[in-house]
């Protein structure tokens, strides 16, 4: 390594040197001790900077400067307009009707930060036209074990995470322990990767509120849940012996979890063979 | 399209606002600046090229408002006061006091720095940004990056170790025993 200069030595405490480096200036630095003397200003000053502004990443996001991105006039570009699979969509036209997709949106993709999400997720619920909505996780559906915040976002857990993976759309799932049934409304790949997301409802029979969501699956096989909202209470369900069918044409509108869908979605809602395919594949192309 | 990226810059606010924050030193010029950062990129969205960062453009258009901004009023420095930094700690328990002095001999010690090395102090090590990234975003080669940024660093520690005794303390304790 010759001579190691101060631009070494900081590379170092930014991890910025290959490993090779690392290992050749680490055995240096083990038995120099002017050269881990001159090492320590990098060290200290990434530390302490860095600790000075994180928590600045934790707070909530002012509300006009949302406000801002989502008013700006959109130059004269492109505006497609995607075809969508009409059944429960409901489409809202207003900037914050947007905006609510904008806001669900981060919620899941390019990895956005835990501290992200929850911040947005304050300023939905002060949104005065959206009263009501519970965007993000609410407690009561953390309560019953659908959905948990883990280091990499909100996903979904438990009988939700089950019936994602492996029920087709317009089937419930059997009542789990809390008496909440799921029922996957449709399948689409998203447009700006290769994964499939899922839209679903969630019915409680025991009075607990029930929920619409959409959750799109990582390559880790990890249903990340972009929205979640609470919906009013469905009013159509066919009871049969063990199992219950929901009529998604008249279950409840959640034109939160649309709008949602609406900047995910990539042409068209899969078809019943489609989507039977690839659940039967572990949600993989068959071919390739 | 239009309005994913929207989505985007959503999600990318709270880390604007951070690099905002370290440039200014200052809550409300901060958000001003985000606002301004915003505006102007969706106002030019033509300029972005689809497929690069957007992140990386939407920096270099921050920074780009602030050197304008900081060249027409000639810089002058400092202007944290300590309300500000009390508003960064909130009321974190028995350490604040050792934080918040900490943290103020950082605050202050970056306000110092002439614009250049801010710029990558924040982007670096306030960010997350690497050297390369850097050099990309400002357009300069990644030796001037890495020269710049040291030289902004000594200068920190320095100012570190030199501040007041109770702040220096905690810093040069933790960088000694690290020496051992």
């Amino acid at each position: 390594m010759g001579q190691v200069t101060d631009e070494i030595l900081m590379a170092y405490a930014d991890g910025e040197l290959s490993p090779e480096e690392t290992q050749t200036l680490e055995a240096l630095l083990h038995r120099d001790a002017t050269l881990r003397m001159r090492l320590a200003p990098f060290v200290v000053t990434r530390r302490e900077i860095a600790n000075t502004y994180e928590p600045t990443l934790d707070e909530p996001v002012p509300e006009h400067l949302v406000a801002a991105i989502l008013r700006a006039p959109i130059p004269a570009r492109d505006r497609p307009t995607r075809e969508r699979k009409p059944a429960a969509s409901s489409e809202s036209e207003s900037w914050l009707g947007r905006g609510l997709a904008a806001i669900g949106a981060t919620l899941f993709p390019h990895g956005a930060s835990l501290a992200t999400a929850a911040s947005v997720a304050v300023l939905i619920s002060t949104g005065a036209v959206l009263g009501g909505w519970l965007a993000g996780p609410s407690a009561p559906a953390q309560e019953a074990g659908l959905i948990a915040t883990t280091g990499s976002g909100i996903t979904a857990s438990g009988a939700l995470a089950r019936t994602l993976e492996s029920t087709p759309s317009g089937t419930a799932s059997a009542t789990d322990a809390n008496g909440a049934a799921i029922v996957p409304v449709m399948s689409f790949h998203r447009a700006d990767s290769d994964a499939i997301c899922r839209e679903y409802r969630v019915r409680n029979v025991t009075g607990e509120p029930d929920y619409a969501g959409l959750a799109c699956r990582a390559d880790d096989g990890v249903w990340r849940v972009a929205v979640h909202v609470e919906t009013p209470k469905a009013t159509v369900v066919h009871t049969e012996t063990g199992s219950q069918t929901y009529q998604t044409a008249t279950g409840p509108n959640a034109p939160a979890v649309d709008a949602v869908a609406d900047t995910l979605i990539s042409g068209d809602a899969l078809g019943r063979d489609e989507e039977k395919a690839l659940l039967e594949n572990g949600w993989r192309p068959a071919s390739s | 399209m239009v309005e994913e990226i929207r989505s985007r810059m959503i999600e990318l606010l709270p880390r604007l606002r951070r690099f905002a924050f370290a440039l200014t030193g200052d809550r409300d010029k901060a958000d001003d600046l985000v606002q301004d950062t915003c505006e102007r990129a969706l106002a030019h969205l033509d300029q972005w090229k689809p497929g690069t960062s957007l992140d990386s453009w939407m920096y270099r258009i921050a920074q780009n408002i602030w050197v304008d901004h900081h060249r027409s009023r000639k810089s002058q420095g400092g202007e944290n006061t300590l309300d500000e930094v009390e508003n960064l700690m909130g009321q974190d328990g028995r350490n604040v006091t050792e934080s918040r002095l900490t943290l103020a001999a950082v605050t202050e010690g970056i306000a110092r720095l002439p614009a250049e090395q801010k710029v990558l102090v924040a982007m670096v090590c306030v960010e997350g940004i690497s050297y390369k990234e850097a050099a990309g975003i400002l357009g300069i080669p990644i030796g001037t990056v890495m020269s710049r940024l040291s030289r902004a660093r000594q200068t920190l520690y320095a100012s570190l170790i030199e501040a007041p005794q109770q702040a220096a303390e905690p810093v040069a304790a933790r960088a000694a025993s690290r020496e051992r």
